[in-house]
């Protein structure tokens, strides 16, 4: 029995992983083949001439994709940071102060875990287009500032501080804004890494919104890159794969080099109730 | 102690003045965050509602319609027809992720060796860093009916070549399979959380009552794993429920409107034919589903969750 049971353990492990990772190898096998090779049968597995770079020399020649990369680099970089400030001043004030109408605030916010964006796309639209900010940098990164679930994990990590800690430094007569610089941001520095790293890479793998606000090419991001070389007649299959890997690679790497915190970043997402 | 009641008879002395000095301040930190809620996405909610009673035209000048946009989306076919295919795609998937979330954390939960467990978990999370476009383009190739790789290996079984994304009865279970791609990982570390949380207590009590493995599995380890499991399941919902990109940069709707899924729907109406009105209230019916499903498992959660 015992063994039985082993062996189908591990079968389904092989099972799992080979679901998983066939189709990124795949895809990224592909990204090295011809376009004759893409349509011989029956198709190779291995490419004619690994590390092959004919399609992501054509990619960059069709379309901008290191502007793509960097726009989205910039986006993402800019959402993060913001986000980190905004959600961690507000975790500070409602963790540690009491104020008339703190929790209905705290509560309003949350409830935008709910909201659907797809539900407030149309009048946020019509807001930035009456701002002037469509096909800006500023309105790409707009709605991607700061995340209901970024004010709860804050208020969360920052609650854990003992109040020692800030009473002291008020009695020594720190000002307000700098115990929060000095005290509370050093001792939440997990929450922060898991906000930084979730955000990222929500504002990384943004399609919809920046489909909705971009027309201008150079303000594309990397995923609105990636629809460049597919249309309703056909699929540049040898490109889009070199596309698809370069939008892949940034992240890949991320992960491989954060992989603690991605996991962590994950269970605390999901227990958010 | 005696200095920290010092401290806060300190603090209470001059009464009122300097509670409130603390309250405002606190007021001021979280000032920003409610700032940018209130006037990007709280402003847009209300919007959404209010322009859901009013014609827009491309000028930006509105009229009031009252219902008539209500009455124009509820009889619009292609709005039925969205929400069903949304609906079915929901069925097929949420199941399947569940269901291939839980084995995968008893797989984890249950392992021995820590490097292939370790591994496997960062393996079933390497989807989650693509994009929901790259996912759906690296699937829409190994679904292309002439030079994909799917139909290769299932010719092998002998299975002549499917349509899959090309053909309108597959193209809903094969999305499935891609959202299930997607989010195995996630669901899987939610689920292995509460796995792990469960007291190994329990199951020496079962053992020594003489139910084992399975019975142990199905009496005590699901039940306590209800909480996660209803959170995975909401979550998986919400996510079906909102599925554009795969659908956008893929099949488009087609073929013959089999994929068309409720946000392509409510993208189209608004972006493509530029009906802000009737747009709006694909949205409210949206945000007003969701939150039913929300409330539903808020409240079947805080029920459920029983030591």
């Amino acid at each position: 029995m015992w063994h039985r049971r082993r062996i189908l353990a591990y079968t389904a492990t092989l099972a799992v992983a080979v679901f998983i990772l066939f189709p990124l190898v795949w895809m990224f096998f592909t990204s090295f083949k011809t376009p004759a090779e893409i349509q011989a049968f029956p198709p190779s597995f291995f490419p004619e001439k690994l590390l092959n770079a004919d399609n992501y020399r054509e990619v960059f020649d069709r379309t901008p994709f290191l502007r793509f990369i960097l726009n989205s680099l910039f986006i993402s970089l800019w959402s993060c940071l913001m986000s980190i400030f905004i959600s961690s001043l507000a975790g500070y004030g409602f963790a540690k102060f009491r104020f008339p109408g703190k929790e209905i605030l705290f509560f309003a916010i949350l409830s935008f875990l709910f909201v659907p964006f797809q539900s407030v796309v149309v009048p946020l639209y019509r807001w930035v287009t009456n701002f002037g900010l469509i096909d800006t940098y500023a309105g790409v990164a707009l709605p991607l500032l700061a995340s209901a679930f970024g004010v709860f994990l804050m208020r969360q990590a920052v609650e854990a501080i003992p109040k020692d800690f800030i009473d002291a430094a008020r009695i020594d007569g720190c000002r307000e804004f700098r115990i929060y610089l000095s005290v509370v941001m050093p001792m939440v520095k997990p929450a922060l890494a898991t906000l930084a790293i979730i955000k990222f890479m929500w504002s990384w793998n943004e399609f919809f919104w920046p489909l909705v606000i971009t027309n201008s090419t150079n303000k594309k991001v990397v995923t609105l890159g990636l629809q460049t070389f597919t249309n309703i007649y056909f699929t540049e299959y040898h490109l889009v794969t070199a596309a698809t890997v370069l939008s892949v690679l940034p992240m890949a790497l991320a992960f491989v080099v954060f992989q603690r915190g991605i996991i962590r970043a994950v269970t605390m997402s999901g227990l958010k109730g | 102690m005696r200095s920290e009641s010092a401290l806060r008879a300190d603090r209470n002395a001059p009464g009122r003045s300097k509670k409130a000095r603390y309250g405002l301040v606190g007021f001021l930190f979280t000032l920003p965050a409610v700032v940018y809620f209130g006037s990007v996405y709280m402003y847009s909610l209300v919007s959404s509602m209010a322009m859901s009673f009013f014609s827009w035209s491309p000028g930006g000048a509105s009229r009031f319609v009252g219902l008539e946009s209500y009455r124009i989306i509820l009889s619009d076919s292609m709005f039925w027809r969205s929400l069903t295919n949304t609906l079915y795609l929901m069925a097929i998937s949420v199941p399947c992720t569940i269901l291939l979330s839980l084995v995968v954390a008893v797989l984890l939960d249950r392992m021995m060796v820590r490097e292939i467990r370790d591994a496997l978990h960062i393996v079933v999370l390497l989807p989650l860093m693509t994009s929901l476009v790259a996912a759906a383009l690296i699937w829409q190739w190994i679904f292309d009916p002439v030079f994909g790789v799917l139909n290769h290996i299932v010719g092998w079984v002998g299975i002549p070549r499917q349509g899959w994304l090309t053909s309108p009865e597959q193209v809903i279970p094969s999305l499935s399979i891609i959202n299930i791609w997607l989010r195995v990982g996630f669901n899987t570390t939610i689920l292995l959380a509460g796995l792990q949380s469960i007291p190994s207590e329990y199951y020496d009590a079962a053992l020594i009552d003489g139910a084992s493995g399975f019975k142990a599995f199905w009496r005590i380890t699901l039940p306590l794993l209800n909480p996660q499991i209803v959170l995975v399941t909401i979550t998986e919902m919400i996510f079906a429920f909102k599925a554009f990109e795969q659908v956008y940069i893929t099949t488009g709707g087609g073929p013959a409107n089999a994929s068309r899924l409720i946000i392509l729907y409510l993208y189209e109406t608004a972006f493509k034919w530029f009906r802000f009105g009737d747009a709006s209230v694909v949205a409210v019916f949206l945000f007003l589903a969701l939150l039913l499903v929300s409330v539903f498992q808020w409240v079947f959660v805080r029920r459920k969750v029983e030591y």
